[in-house]
Order: structure tokens, then C-alpha cells, then sequence
């Protein structure tokens, strides 16, 4: 029987092309859009969850203490002091794992060096994750300060093989360290990723900050791995006792708590102290697009099963007089539906393998369907039964209940709710879910418009920076004199921080005419030197530049038009103020900039003067050369100064558009799928009219031999359809209005939804149906009817 | 084998009874072959639709092979049509996706018949019909006395105790 069926099945794919067709290539289009996305998905969804133990995996985090007993941020940086307590004092913890946060450090075999990924830590890092040791031993690696664990890459850069244990490379081009081990490249997906790693015992010598126990830098990370059983309310109870009871409480103090490491990556938006969320509104968001797609184009089979309904309904009467019960005939169906289902997956995964590098180079990601992994072929399998099961599940169930004479005798009446027949609904629906899609892409195009034409505060264009390494950091007025001799900088300056930068944030800071005993506002500081507002640019509102004309510049700040807000002063110029127990007099006031987020206002700022806090140089291009000639002659300088390393220039430019990043994702999903799913509308669309046209080809023959027009025989076919499109229009317009709100109320700074997006999507969607409903209208309208009468 | 007693059936439309059958009494015994003859709209169709319990009486009883199956749930009547209804239709009602050889085979397969015994079976009636050449065509592929052949084959494959045959040669031409 079942071979019957299957038979039956691809018979009837081959007999009805244009359907088969538009079936075929509805779901194909959505199963690979569903694919693709769930690709995406999975990827996100399995962040740092490749250990085995990630289940027991905690970071610690740290609540900082905001105005009104609240918490105005959460993050997860900590103490050196915490680590040591937590060892010693939370029996539930099995291992304590202090680490830094990771930096591109140099790291060179003899001439061949390179920037990449470095990471510190103790070496009980190496028994929270199980790395896949290819060559030295995990209970010794990290065990000598002047030890290094390469990954498979990393040792293939530098030595060509991974045959390099016991040899040396060099770090920092200060320190020759011997590789103790090497291991599988980290996955892309993980947060702790390195392309070297180094034991802590050594970081304690690069860096001071790292060998002094305190508890007020929290430049540090600490992860906990728990045992299974622990109960995490009652760790962190724990915790916050502990931490009490070891260290002087002031309004200041951060309290601190564990937080599962594997959740961070999609549940890291914190709110008070509490978790409300993260990137995982994001992943929801696709799964629904992935799934809306899949659904559209299930529909699009419903439909076309359900609008050929009067012909298979002779059959499933036929076949009842002879003997078929219900459940054969769905069977039957079924078996149909997954056939066409099986087709379109397949041509799902051509397209996917197809498209996948344009999508990969998109969201600058690298996803690929692992075809070895039994995992990915269960859920592709897993997908086609349920596509096959919806898709097919409404026509069996509705076809196979008809009654066999009523079948034979050609009644058959298609089922209604309210006198609307399903299919309605759901193309109805299928145009609603499009049209919100078209309105939310028009949104977020608007919004990242809106964000990236609201001025960053300073000019943009012709600004570049290096990270500030080797002897740069000693010899900066040498490079600066060199720089500007060469005529490809006009200015320039070293500072501690990027101008795109998220960190540095503080509360240590008093001044005169404070209300509160102690500052509960977070303000953001930058060291730097001179020529800090001539480089970039940024507007000075008040007083001046640091100068060398004035030596007292070096107690000098000049800070953000909303930290003179903050502090009250009428006329900042000269006042004091107190940073980190110094004071210094303000000297300047210059315009808030977009330094963080640009969706949000940014915290207050200070910047001072230094020479001892390096990290970045800032140069302003000469306008007056080509760049291509600038940028040779700044690396060549640079070289000069720092042989060993790799000079990377960065337009600042560049940075801000990274921070458009999670929005352009956005813009461009929705708009690809809202394209896609438009398409797949369209052309379940077309299948209907297609099928009523060819029904009622004969009408059309009498009503033209009647004397009707080709003008009123196009309206008699695509009034009905034109109708549904508007009501679709009218119940998705007042949707994605609610929640397009919802979305841009999300941003401190948004744009407003204008009154003519509405219109655009309602009008472009209703064209695009007319144009796919007129054609066939047409067709039929100007066929003969000669033709049209000989067909019966 | 089947009796019928007062057997009526009417249809409502707009508060009037139209009677298609009044008073239907009576008996057919196994090996009997009987016509139902009348004008149109007599109501021949309609009685042998309730014969072939496709359609349900308004009143009456009518008992099949001693069983009353007035009015039977569909699991039953699927049972009945496997094994002692075969039907034969004025417009034929082959299957178009079936081939010819399908076609007489698909009552057999929802049987339950052996895969031996069904070749055997649908070899015997197609060279009885005289449409072994035919039997890898479609229903479209065929003229309509070859398609009544077919109809009438694949009723017989199945070995019912009654066939039910509604005016078999109407569609056909007369010789």
C-alpha cells in the first residue's frame, strides 16, 4: 500500500507542475530560511556550553551600587582578593579560577611574530574546561610562571606544525616563555577564547595590579566551578556573607554574586542587580522569523491541497466505496505531503550551501551544516517531519472526512467559520505576518538612519589609531616629533583609552557643594596627553586644551558638559575637583561625545592629563596627501620604532560603525526574510488564482461569449483576493505599530514611526499581490472562449 | 441477504418533505439478480445508495447478510465494503492517478490480500476482460467502455457477495 501511495504521490507532484512547483519551491525557500536561522540560532545557543561541567561553570559578577539603594550596573569584572577568599572559604566551590579579560598581546617564534589572542589564568582553568590537549600534559602545563599553551592555529602560525612542545616563543618581545602544550583551536562560539594561554603566576610579573591582593580594582575575572549538588541561592548567600565579613563596608562596596558562565552570553542584560533578559530577545525574535517563513509556506501547500479539494474529493470517495478507511487516506496524504516535503529539503540544503557565504559575510560569522554530525541530520529530519506533518496534516485530516456520495455526486462544501472559509484566513494571515515584517524592516532602517546621522560629537573622517605597544609606550614624544615632521598626521595624542571605548568607569570623585556624603554617580574617565581636543576634534564648550604653555596643566581636567551638570557648577572653569583622592581644577568643558553606546546617553566624563597611562595613539590624517601615502608613511615610522610588531592602523570610523552592529544585524535579517517571506506569500498567491482561473475557465468562455469585458472578467477573478490583502493591511498595521513602539522605546534616543511607512507597506504589499494576481487574470481573461467551451 | 422495510427518504427544503422513496419493502436473496427500473427521479439512484450504505433511510430498517445496518458507524460499513460491496458507477470513477492494473488492484490491497493471490487474482480478470494489453494505461488513456471494463473488474476483484451496479451502460454507446 504505502508503495502505491508513494506512487500516487510523485504522479500527482508530476501531473499538477505549477503547484508541485510553487509547493516545491515555498517550502524550499522557507525550510532553507528556517535552516539558516536555526543555524544562527544554535550557534548563539550553545555559547560557551562546550564543557562538560559548563552546567557548573559560575562567573562572578559584581553589582555596583546606584543612587537610591539601587543597582545602577552589573558586570562581570572582580577582584584579586576575591578569588583566594572563595577558595578558602566556599567549601561548595571545587575549583576558583582567577583570570584577565584578555588582550592581543605580541607573541613571536625568532623574525615571525604575530598579535593574537593571549589570556592569563591559574591553572585550575584547565580543569574547569576540558581543553583537547594535542600535545604536553594539563596537570603540569601551567604549573611554571614561564610556560605557554599554544592552540593548534597558533603553533601552525608561528612554527608551521604542531610538533612544538618544549620550544620557545617570545612575548611582549620581553620574556621567552617554553610551550608546555597545545590544544584543538578554542570554538568560535566561546567567550573565554584565546589563541594562547599563560599561567597567572607570570601575569603577577607583567602586571602590578594582578599581584597585589585588593579589593577595589576590578580588572580581573573570577570563575567558579561548584559542585553539582550545590544549591546556587545558597552559594551566593555565602558569598555575600563572606565578602561582608572580609572587607570594610561603605555605601561604595560591590556586592557580588555567581551567575551561570553558559548564560551570560544571551541572559547578560541586568537591570537592579536582576537578570531581564540579554541577546536571547534576539534569538526569539529569529526563531519566530525562521518559523513564520516555514509557516507561510506550509499554508501555501494547505492552501493549494485544500483549493484542489474538489478534485481529490472524488477519489477519497472512490476509494471509501472500495474499501479505504480514514486513517489509510490520511495516510495517504501524509505520504504526499512528506514526498513534497523530502524534495524541498533537499533543494533547501542546495540553496543554504549556496547562500551560506553570503550570510556568513553578512553577519560576518562562519556557519556551516556539519554533514558528519548525527545532531544536525536529526534536526534537519526533525524539520521535515514536522514541515511534512503541518503542512500535510490540515489537508488529510479535511480531505479524508468527506463523505463518499456526496464526494461522487460533487458537493462538497469547504468549511467555514462565519461564513469565511479557512483558506481566507490564512492567506489572510501569511499577508499579515509579511506586512509586519516590511513595517518593522522600514522601522529599523529608520532607527539605525536615525542613530547614524545624529552626530558622534567630533569629526569622524581622517582619524586613525594604534594600540599603543613596545616602545611606543616609552618613547611617544619621539614618535609624536617623527609623526608630525612626516607631514601624514596634522595632530596627535596617547591616551589610556580608545575614543570608542566601553570600560573605565568610576565613582571615586567628590566636589565642592556635594549633597551626598558620597558620589553614587558613575563617571568614565580618559588619560591623556596634549592635543587631546586639537586631534579628534570635539566641540570645547568652555576654557581650553591642555597646553605645555601651562605647567599646571598637569592637575589640570577638563571634563563633559554633563559632568559640569553633575557636579552643579555655574562656572566650571577653575573649580576643583576630587579624583581617586586627588584634586585637580577644571580647565576646560568640552560637548558630550558617543564614546559607549550611541542608542543611550553616555555616563559623565573626566579627562586629565598623564604621561604614565598608555594604551592608544590618535592621530588626525593630513588632508592634504593621499591616504594611501599616509598610512605608509605611519607604518613605516611605527615599524621603525617597534620592529617586532605588526602595525595595525584603525579608522575611528570603523569603530562606530561596529556599534551599529547588533541593529544592522537586525535590519538586514528582517529584511531579507521579510523579502523572502513576501515572496513566498506571493507565490502561494499566484497558486490560488492560478487553480480558480483554471476552475472557472468555463464561466469565464460563457461570460465572454455573454459579452463581458476582459476589464470586468479581471476584476471578477481578483476582487476576492485583492480583499483579503486589505484585510490583512488593516489587522497588521495596528501590530507592528504596538510593536515597533515597544521596540524603539528599547533606545534612550530613537526615531519616531512616521505616518508614511504605513501607506508604503500597506501600497507596496497590495501592488505586489495585484501584479501577481493580474497576471494570471489576464491570461484567463483574454484566453478564447472557443477554448475555454471545447475544454468541457 | 437484504431486506428492506418500508424504506422512506425524503428531503427538507424550506419546511417541505420531498419524497424521493415511500414505503420500500422487500427481500433479495443471495443469487438473485435484480433490476430497479423507472423514469428519472424515481428515486433509483437514492435506493441504491441506501442499498450501498452511502446514504442513510429517513425510516425504515434494512437488515444486510441478518445484521441491521440502518445506520452504521464507519469503521463497520468500511468492513462491509471490503469484503461484500462492490460497486459499479454510470460515470465509471476509476482513479486517474492509478494505472489500470492499480486501479483493480486497490481494493485487494485494502483487504489485506497476499501478494500471490492479488497477482493472480487481477491476471485472471484482466485476461477475462480482455484488457491485458490496457493494464499499464491510465483512465484517460482509455475509451469509455474500457473504462467501464475496468470499474466493473476491479468490483468483481475483490469477490463481493452483492454488486451494486448504478445504470453501468448508461455512458456507454450501444453498439
Amino acid at each position: 500500500m504505502f508503495k502505491l501511495n508513494l506512487k500516487i504521490a510523485l504522479r500527482n507532484l508530476w501531473k499538477n507542475k505549477t503547484s508541485s512547483f510553487i509547493n516545491v519551491i515555498g517550502l524550499a525557500i522557507g525550510l532553507a530560511a528556517c535552516l539558516m536561522l536555526l543555524l544562527y540560532v544554535s550557534y548563539e545557543w550553545n555559547f560557551d556550553k562546550q564543557a562538560k561541567n559548563s552546567d557548573n561553570i559560575y562567573m562572578v559578577m559584581t553589582n555596583v551600587p546606584g543612587e537610591g539603594n539601587k543597582i545602577s550596573q552589573t558586570f562581570y569584572g572582580s577582584t584579586t582578593a576575591l578569588g583566594p577568599l572563595l577558595k578558602q572559604g566556599l567549601p561548595e566551590a571545587k575549583h576558583v579560577v582567577r583570570m584577565n579579560y584578555g588582550e592581543k598581546s605580541l607573541i613571536a617564534n625568532g623574525q615571525n611574530s604575530f598579535k593574537k589572542d593571549s589570556k592569563f589564568a591559574e591553572p585550575d582553568i584547565l580543569k574547569m574546561y576540558d581543553y583537547q590537549f594535542v600535545a604536553g600534559d594539563p596537570k603540569t602545563a601551567l604549573q611554571n610562571p614561564l610556560s605557554v599553551i599554544l592552540t593548534k592555529s597558533t603553533a601552525k602560525t608561528l612554527f608551521g606544525s604542531t610538533d612544538v612542545l618544549n620550544k620557545t616563543v617570545r612575548y611582549q618581545d620581553m620574556e621567552n616563555l617554553t610551550i608546555t602544550g597545545v590544544i584543538e583551536d578554542l570554538p568560535e562560539n566561546s567567550s573565554n577564547k584565546f589563541d594562547f594561554l599563560m599561567p597567572w603566576s607570570f601575569y603577577e610579573s607583567v602586571d602590578a595590579n594582578a599581584k597585589d591582593l585588593n579589593w577595589n580594582n576590578y580588572s580581573f575575572v573570577t570563575m567558579v566551578v561548584l559542585n553539582p549538588d550545590a544549591n546556587i541561592d545558597l552559594v551566593n548567600r555565602k558569598v555575600e556573607a563572606l565578602v561582608k565579613a572580609n572587607t570594610p563596608q561603605n555605601p561604595q562596596s560591590q556586592p557580588h554574586f555567581l551567575y551561570k558562565a553558559s548564560k551570560l552570553h544571551l541572559y547578560g542584560k541586568f537591570e537592579n542587580g536582576k537578570n531581564v533578559g540579554g541577546d536571547i530577545e534576539q534569538i526569539w525574535l529569529f526563531m519566530a522569523l525562521a518559523f513564520g517563513i516555514l509557516l507561510i509556506a506550509c499554508i501555501n501547500f494547505m492552501n493549494m491541497a485544500t483549493a484542489k479539494s474538489e478534485k481529490r474529493a472524488k477519489e477519497v470517495g472512490i476509494k471509501k466505496t472500495i474499501g479505504a478507511n480514514r486513517a489509510s487516506l490520511i495516510f495517504q496524504f501524509l505520504t504526499e505531503s512528506m514526498v513534497l516535503t523530502l524534495v524541498a529539503v533537499v533543494l533547501a540544503i542546495a540553496l543554504l550551501e549556496v547562500s551560506l557565504p553570503a550570510f556568513n559575510q553578512l553577519l560576518n560569522m562562519n556557519l556551516g551544516i556539519s554533514y558528519f554530525n548525527a545532531a544536525s541530520w536529526f534536526g534537519i529530519l526533525g524539520i521535515v517531519l514536522a514541515t511534512g506533518l503541518i503542512a500535510g496534516s490540515y489537508p488529510a485530516f479535511y480531505l479524508s472526512a468527506f463523505n463518499p456520495i456526496q464526494t461522487l455526486k460533487r458537493k462538497i462544501k469547504s468549511k467555514t467559520i462565519l461564513s469565511v472559509s479557512l483558506r481566507q484566513v490564512l492567506v489572510v494571515g501569511q499577508f499579515c505576518f509579511a506586512i509586519v515584517l516590511i513595517i518593522s524592516t522600514l522601522v529599523i532602517y529608520r532607527q539605525i538612519q536615525y542613530i547614524k546621522n545624529k552626530p558622534v560629537g567630533f569629526d569622524l573622517n581622517a582619524l586613525v589609531e594604534i594600540p599603543q605597544d613596545g616602545e611606543l609606550k616609552t618613547k611617544f614624544d619621539l614618535f609624536k616629533t617623527e609623526m608630525l615632521k612626516s607631514g601624514a598626521v596634522t595632530s596627535m595624542y596617547q591616551s589610556s583609552v580608545s575614543l570608542s571605548h566601553h570600560g573605565r568607569n568610576f565613582m571615586d570623585m567628590k566636589w565642592d557643594g556635594m549633597t551626598k556624603p558620597v558620589n553614587t554617580v558613575m563617571f568614565n574617565q580618559v588619560a591623556t596627553s596634549y592635543d587631546f581636543i586639537k586631534t579628534n576634534g570635539i566641540k570645547l564648550l568652555e576654557g581650553r586644551d591642555f597646553s605645555k604653555k601651562f605647567a599646571s596643566d598637569t592637575s589640570g581636567v577638563m571634563v563633559s558638559a554633563s559632568a559640569a551638570k553633575v557636579f552643579g557648577y555655574k562656572n566650571p572653569i577653575g573649580k576643583k575637583i576630587t579624583i581617586f583622592g586627588t584634586n585637580a581644577n577644571i580647565i576646560g568643558v568640552f560637548d558630550d561625545y558617543v564614546w559607549d553606546s550611541p542608542y543611550k546617553s553616555n555616563n559623565p566624563q573626566v579627562v586629565y592629563l598623564t604621561t604614565g597611562q598608555t594604551g592608544t595613539i590618535t592621530m588626525r590624517l593630513n588632508n592634504a596627501n593621499n591616504l594611501q601615502s599616509n598610512i605608509e608613511t605611519i607604518n613605516r615610522i611605527t615599524k621603525s620604532f617597534n620592529p617586532s610588531y605588526p602595525t595595525e592602523i584603525t579608522f575611528v570610523n570603523s569603530l562606530y560603525q561596529e556599534k551599529y552592529k547588533s541593529e544592522k544585524t537586525l535590519g538586514i535579517l528582517s529584511n531579507l526574510f521579510g523579502g523572502l517571506a513576501i515572496f513566498v506569500s506571493c507565490l502561494g498567491l499566484f497558486g490560488l488564482v492560478a487553480y480558480s482561473a483554471e476552475q472557472r475557465t468555463k464561466e469565464f468562455g460563457v461570460r465572454k461569449v455573454l459579452g463581458a469585458s476582459v476589464a470586468s472578467l479581471m476584476q471578477l477573478l481578483s476582487l476576492s483576493f485583492i480583499k483579503m490583502i486589505g484585510v490583512a493591511i488593516v489587522i497588521a498595521i495596528p501590530i507592528s505599530y504596538y510593536a515597533m513602539e515597544k521596540w524603539l522605546n528599547n533606545f534612550e534616543f530613537h526615531t519616531e514611526i512616521t505616518w508614511w511607512i504605513m501607506p508604503l507597506a500597506a501600497i507596496s504589499t497590495l501592488l505586489m499581490a495585484l501584479i501577481t494576481v493580474s497576471f494570471q487574470a489576464y491570461k484567463t481573461a483574454k484566453a478564447n472562449p472557443v477554448d475555454a467551451l471545447k475544454y468541457e | 441477504m437484504i431486506e428492506l422495510k418500508n424504506i422512506e427518504k425524503y428531503y427538507a427544503n424550506k419546511g417541505v418533505k420531498n419524497y424521493v422513496l415511500r414505503h420500500v419493502t422487500t427481500t433479495i436473496k443471495q443469487g438473485e439478480f435484480v433490476s430497479i427500473m423507472g423514469p428519472s427521479g424515481a428515486g433509483k439512484s437514492t435506493l441504491l445508495n441506501i442499498l450501498g450504505m452511502l446514504e442513510e433511510p429517513t425510516y425504515g430498517t434494512y437488515e444486510f447478510l441478518g445484521e441491521d445496518v440502518t445506520s452504521l458507524n464507519e469503521r463497520k460499513r468500511i468492513e462491509l465494503y471490503r469484503n461484500h460491496i462492490g460497486f459499479v458507477f454510470q460515470a465509471y470513477h476509476l482513479i486517474d492517478e492509478m494505472t489500470v492494473y492499480e486501479n483493480i488492484e486497490a481494493p485487494l490491497l485494502y483487504k489485506k490480500i497476499g501478494g500471490s493471490e492479488r497477482k493472480s487474482r487481477i491476471a485472471d480478470l484482466l485476461d477475462r476482460f480482455n484488457i491485458v494489453a490496457k493494464k499499464d494505461l491510465f483512465p484517460n488513456q482509455l475509451s469509455g467502455g474500457q473504462q467501464q471494463l475496468v470499474g466493473i473488474a476491479r468490483a468483481l476483484a475483490a469477490q463481493p457477495s452483492i454488486i451494486l451496479a448504478d445504470e453501468p451502460t448508461g455512458n456507454l454507446q450501444s453498439a
